[in-house]
């Protein structure tokens, strides 16, 4: 499995925060600032579909990275048909899961978050019960085991599939 | 089978398991443990944007770029 260097995270994070990007941290990246440690290859984020915040995600990662492949993410992708983006930044092995919707099962105003501070770098954080209902909605079988982690550690209740 | 006993159940939970939660230590243990798992991948990926229409696309892509998978066709779009 690829690791990340939690400096890769904080730089794209703070990149976010400068451009006011909305956006929710979900997935094992998530997890791990909520206390539940282990290891990742990325970091997943839903971001709100307009395509305002199309362009504040595209000024972040320009912020962050020095690459023209930067310009490939657009709003018709996003917002049409190609509603997921992977982004493989130059000179580093982390790279970002860019998500608008998950299928037809979740999209960004259907998260709940909070802002946390996280090493100097304010942080959209989903809350423990999004991030299992996301994980036990979708289709790898590391998420059902994410999704058990996370009802145990925040005493949620189990779930009936 | 030998038997290990514990006076609370803290203690039996694997040391990855932060509990009670310790914020302080958190980014430390963070570092420590994706800096591990860093050290022990021994392949490259490529690089760029890649974008796709389902979630089972992207699951599959992943796993081909992660070398847990072979195809000779790929999912999704680059660029």
């Amino acid at each position: 499995m690829k690791g990340v260097f939690l400096e890769d995270l904080l730089h794209v994070l703070r990149a976010f925060e400068e451009q006011e990007l909305e956006y929710v941290l979900i997935g094992a990246a998530a997890m791990n600032l909520h206390g539940i440690l282990r290891a990742t290859e990325d970091a997943d984020v839903f971001i709100r579909g307009t395509e305002d915040n199309v362009e504040r995600l595209k000024r972040a990662l320009r912020s962050a990275y020095d690459d023209p492949s930067i310009d490939e993410i657009s709003s018709e992708d996003l917002l049409g048909d190609y509603p997921s983006v992977r982004y493989l930044p130059p000179d580093t092995e982390f790279f970002l899961d860019i998500l608008v919707r998950l299928g037809e099962f979740a999209r960004y105003e259907d998260l709940e978050w909070r802002e946390v501070e996280f090493e100097g770098v304010r942080v959209r954080l989903a809350t423990p019960e999004t991030l299992h209902w996301l994980k036990k909605g979708t289709v790898r079988p590391q998420d059902r085991v994410d999704a058990e982690a996370i009802r145990w550690k925040f005493d949620l209740p189990p779930t009936n599939d | 089978m030998p038997f290990k006993k514990y006076r609370t159940v803290e203690e039996m939970l694997p040391p990855w398991m932060d509990f009670p939660p310790s914020p302080d230590n958190l980014a430390r243990r963070i570092r420590s443990l994706w800096a591990r798992s860093h050290q022990l991948a021994n392949h490259k990926l490529p690089k760029g944007v890649r974008k796709y229409r389902t979630p089972e696309e992207a699951d599959f892509d992943r796993k081909l770029i992660l070398g847990q998978t072979f195809s000779a066709s790929k999912p999704g779009r680059e660029g």
